[in-house]
């Protein structure tokens, strides 16, 4: 009976860790509603095109990658599985309160040799075409049209199709190699000679690290929402952002969003909390295991 | 778990469990999915964001129980009713359950950018070869199976779970227009 009391107390204290840990990870993660900076006019977004969600090969459905955009202090994302919208046509029809993320619907067009973003579609894009048919069906649908991690095995594009490309992805993170950063700014050079408005774009390709947004893009759209953001990505208005803090496009543009980055408050809760809250609620649930679950028996009453 | 085949033979005399009951440890399972899902994707965990990873990710414990039912039900000999063996069937997810809380520790304390995916995949040979000891445990002590059948049940079992992840993983990534492009290149 001694025992089996022992036991019943350990179970308990597992618990109280585990609801402890989710209490204060709930009131520390309480973020303000954030509306993005305006300058002469434009709206300056804090986009991440390059989503991957769950129903797919992301860990996160799309109210939590909302969620954890706001936490990151992003205006906008894209959520883009490969060859498949559910995910993203699920964020897209998420409904939106005031100073909360757009989440655009799009897809990681996966084909055998080049991976396409489309943002701002309205259904799946067939993967089977040459690029520059995909391009066109994209704009067809009111997208734009963003190269995908353009390392040298993703160069299937012909100079037809990269004339119609709106945008690349030229920030690579600091976990990109030389090699394959020196592939990305040869590809980016020759889209900007094909075509020289072409956006540049950093995006965190998020699957279930990352964290999200940790490159990003920059947007100077004339308003928050799904047209505003495509017209400036089709205009070439944005400035990429790697992980290091590279800032990338226009110089006149990078200037006044370095002074927005400088100026703009951190937005994540308090970190001490986010750590505390963690480390409960994993000794909780690592007890709960070990109670409750498997590792050992109860003892007999 | 660290001896299966005791703990099962002692579990396996007398062990009782309703329908109700024997749903309890793969709920706990979705728990601990679920929360470990949030710490290593976000470093970060709400009661919300918990729950809305346990309601997503729950579909692999779906699996799980329909496999395992499948496998207990077609058990001629078993030493325990269905609910009960199927309880304890899940108490041996105990080396998926603590690497799934292992990893992600490990990550909630790393800067993102520097994790590596990989190497956590390559860790999880460690519960993989630990279940399929554990299931066979399970054969032959709940089940009552001869050790062949019970080593034929064990790879039936861990086929059947794994072909379903490759399936799932095959779809998501988009394998088929990959391999095109591997075998052109």
């Amino acid at each position: 009976m001694r025992l089996w009391n022992q036991f019943l107390w350990h179970q308990a204290l597992a618990w109280s860790l585990l609801a402890a840990g989710l209490v204060i990870g709930s009131l520390a993660g309480a973020v303000p509603v954030r509306n993005p900076p305006v300058h002469d006019g434009y709206w300056i977004l804090a986009a991440d095109f390059h989503v991957h969600g769950f129903p797919g090969d992301g860990a996160l459905a799309p109210w939590m990658l909302r969620s954890e955009a706001v936490q990151q202090g992003l205006d906008v994302i894209a959520i883009t599985n490969h060859n498949r919208t559910g995910a993203a046509r699920l964020g897209a029809a998420l409904p939106r309160a005031d100073g909360e993320p757009l989440v655009l619907m799009g897809q990681e067009v996966t084909a055998p040799n080049f991976h396409l973003i489309a943002v701002g579609i309205q259904k799946e894009i067939d993967w089977r075409q040459p690029p520059a048919a995909i391009i066109d069906d994209i704009h067809a649908q009111g997208g734009a049209a963003i190269a995908a991690h353009p390392f040298k095995s993703y160069w299937g594009y012909d100079d037809a199709a990269l004339t119609k490309l709106d945008g690349v992805e030229a920030a690579p993170s600091s976990r990109t190699n030389r090699v394959r950063r020196v592939e990305v700014n040869a590809f980016f050079d020759r889209a900007v000679q094909l075509r020289p408005q072409i956006a540049p774009i950093g995006s965190s390709d998020y699957h279930f690290s990352g964290p999200l947004g940790y490159c990003r893009t920059y947007v100077v759209a004339r308003e928050w929402s799904v047209g505003g953001v495509v017209d400036a990505i089709r205009d070439g208005r944005t400035v990429a952002y790697d992980d290091r803090g590279t800032g990338r496009g226009d110089p006149a543009r990078v200037a006044i969003v370095e002074k927005i980055r400088r100026e703009a408050a951190d937005v994540r809760g308090f970190e001490v909390w986010r750590h505390i809250s963690v480390a409960l609620t994993l000794v909780g649930m690592f007890l709960v295991v070990v109670t409750v679950g498997a590792v050992r028996e109860p003892p007999l009453q | 778990m660290s001896a299966p085949p005791s703990a099962y033979r002692r579990l396996a005399s007398g062990h009782h469990a309703s329908l109700a009951g024997a749903l309890k440890r793969p709920l706990l399972v979705a728990i601990i999915l679920g929360t470990s899902v949030c710490i290593y994707a976000i470093h970060r965990v709400t009661l919300g964001l918990m729950l809305s990873a346990v309601l997503t990710w729950s579909f692999a414990v779906i699996v799980q129980l329909l496999a395992a039912a499948a496998f207990v039900a077609s058990s001629k000999r078993r030493r325990v009713s269905l609910p009960a063996a199927m309880d304890l069937f899940f108490m041996g997810h105990a080396p998926w359950s603590l690497w799934l809380l292992a990893v992600a520790a490990w990550a909630a304390w790393l800067p993102h950018p520097l994790k590596m995916d990989y190497i956590v995949l390559a860790t999880a040979a460690v519960p993989f070869a630990w279940t399929a000891v554990i299931v066979f445990a399970f054969c032959r002590e709940v089940l009552n199976d001869p050790p062949r059948l019970a080593v034929i049940r064990t790879l039936f079992h861990q086929s059947l779970i794994w072909t379903f992840t490759g399936v799932y993983i095959a779809v998501v990534v988009a394998l088929w227009p990959r391999i095109i492009g591997t075998l052109a290149s």
